[in-house]
């Protein structure tokens, strides 16, 4: 009897702390706020530092705000499951948020990498084709060997790789690529000036001895073969009255030391001999006295000091002679005119006309600068 | 009180059943698959930008999803469309991706036969090259030219190998400016020799 008043009694109350719930949960359904504005504005914002390429000029950050909006949706899901009268966005929009913020810093970041990399990338390419220009102007005609013009053509490949990454806005590529270029080129344009700089050492000795061959041509006829310019000229009442195109072996650059180093000795030397016919196999030619006491001194000394080999030899038969014009230098350090150039010198030495090797007759600077 | 009762049941069973509207799982799946498959044909490197907006609408469809998870009563038909419609975009890409590539690869092979053909020509034009002055060195350093080039040619294969076609494609544009430039300069020169 009892029992049957209490059970409507506790229904009553069951179900009147439903109705409280349900008001509750009703509330709660009508008053908390999904985080879709946040999470949308976070998305959109990361969108956008990817269009502006932060993954490429921004990547931790970006990875960052990608891995924290992901944190965002997986806390979402996680917040759905639960019956909606218990959800809490809160961590969901805090999390969506800071992804937020990370990828508008990561946009600002990218942009201004791109800017950094867009003026680093102007320097160093304009750096790079002055230095490119120079190396076409000034040095491509020199005998710089093999290895150096190797170094500087795949420098050059390598630079107009860089320029179409760039034009492709492809920064961090076409820098890594100009940075290689430019390593090679800074290679070749070192060697290079070591080379000119060694080689124009001797400048004081030609400049005296050109000064020596015009007085002396006032008397006499002379002979004055100028290597940077490849010319072989004839000196007569202190003046030039023939110049024509010479050949050298290759190794131009540089004094003949010893016998098969295919340099062209530089000195002042003298004809002992004119051969034609038959006792030369080069049309016409005009045999020097080298080597010269100078030559010996100098072989000598440097055989003593161990700096060539005690077996080398210190060669000889230096001509002028015939069988030139073939447009490289390739003798084995003689001078060499074409045939009818031949027939001319010829007839306007001979034997004890002095001959003037020389390296050239303008200063480094005078000779880069004519280039240029 | 027995109406107090019904009321109360029908209310109960609704909140029970509330949140048992389904995600579209197979369509999330469908189209999460379609854009891996996009990311392995390198939509995102060839087509940067078309993959990065539709990684975009993917999110954004992910969010309305949950969105409407979060509602008692979900609508998943726009998100059901949204999907479908990434899932066919996707695949689209896949082929425009593979068409691109293509494109990148004949572009290389145009370029290759095109330095090719080029250096053919220069080598017949430095056997031909000047007496004189302005010959010598030049021969020398051109010939230097000529073995880089094709260095630099030998190295397209293996990136083309590699699937490195942005790569293939850098450097055969380099090469055959590199080779035209040589091309030129010979054709001055024997120009000027000429005359």
């Amino acid at each position: 009897m009892r029992a049957k008043r209490i059970i409507p009694r506790l229904l009553v109350a069951v179900a009147i702390l439903s109705c409280l719930f349900i008001a509750y949960a009703t509330y709660k359904y009508f008053t908390i706020k999904a985080p879709t504005s946040e999470i949308d504005k976070a998305r959109e914002s990361i969108a956008r530092a990817k269009s502006a390429h932060a993954s490429r000029y921004a990547s931790e950050r970006l990875h960052e705000a990608e891995k924290l909006f992901n944190a965002a949706m997986a806390e979402w899901t996680l917040q759905n499951d639960i019956f909606f009268a218990f959800r809490d966005f809160s961590h969901v929009k805090d999390l969506a948020t800071a992804s937020l913020n990370i990828s508008i810093n990561a946009h600002n970041e990218a942009d201004s990498q791109k800017d950094k990399y867009t003026k680093q990338l102007e320097l160093k390419l304009e750096q790079t084709t002055s230095q490119i220009h120079l190396f076409e102007n000034c040095y491509k005609n020199l005998p710089l060997g093999r290895v150096n013009f190797d170094r500087y053509n795949k420098g050059k490949i390598q630079y107009l790789e860089a320029l179409h990454e760039f034009n492709n806005k492809n920064y961090p590529k076409a820098l890594k690529l100009i940075e290689q270029a430019s390593d090679k080129l800074d290679q070749a344009e070192k060697a290079t000036q070591t080379k000119l700089n060694s080689f124009y050492e001797d400048f004081p000795d030609w400049e005296k001895n050109i000064n020596q061959a015009f007085l002396l041509s006032k008397k006499q006829t002379i002979v004055l073969v100028n290597k940077m310019e490849a010319t072989c000229a004839v000196l007569k009442g202190g003046k030039v009255i023939k110049v024509f195109d010479a050949e050298f072996g290759p190794n131009w650059m540089g004094d003949k030391i010893m016998k098969g180093d295919r340099a062209t000795p530089q000195g002042i030397y003298k004809i002992t001999n004119k051969k034609k016919g038959s006792s030369t196999k080069y049309y016409k030619a005009m045999l020097l006295n080298y080597p010269n006491d100078e030559d010996v001194a100098r072989f000598d000394r440097m055989k003593k000091a161990g700096s060539i080999s005690k077996s080398a030899h210190i060669g000889g038969l230096i001509e002028i002679h015939g069988h030139g014009g073939k447009g490289v230098h390739w003798t084995e350090g003689c001078v060499a005119l074409t045939d009818n150039e031949m027939d001319v010198i010829y007839d306007l030495c001979k034997v004890g006309t002095l001959v003037f090797i020389v390296g050239s007759d303008k200063t480094l600077k005078e000779y880069l600068n004519t280039i240029k | 009180m027995k109406k107090f009762f019904v009321f109360f049941a029908v209310i109960t069973a609704t909140l029970a059943f509330s949140s048992c509207a389904k995600a579209p799982q197979a369509e999330i799946d469908a189209a999460n698959a379609s854009m891996e498959q996009a990311k392995a044909a390198q939509a995102d490197v060839y087509l940067e930008a078309e993959f990065m907006a539709l990684q975009d609408s993917m999110n954004a469809v992910t969010a309305d999803i949950e969105a409407q998870n979060s509602k008692m009563f979900g609508n998943y038909d726009s998100a059901k469309e949204k999907l479908a419609a990434i899932t066919a975009q996707s695949s689209e890409l896949v082929g425009k991706t593979e068409v691109k590539k293509e494109e990148v690869k004949e572009e290389v092979a145009m370029a290759q036969a095109t330095v090719a053909a080029m250096m053919e020509e220069n080598q017949k034009m430095v056997e031909m090259a000047p007496k004189g002055k302005e010959g010598k060195e030049a021969i020398e350093a051109i010939k230097s030219d000529l073995a880089a080039i094709n260095a630099s040619l030998d190295e397209i294969p293996a990136l083309l190998a590699s699937n490195d076609l942005m790569a293939a494609q850098t450097k055969a544009n380099a090469v055959q400016q590199k080779a035209a430039e040589i091309n030129t300069e010979l054709k001055t020169v024997l120009e000027k020799y000429k005359r």
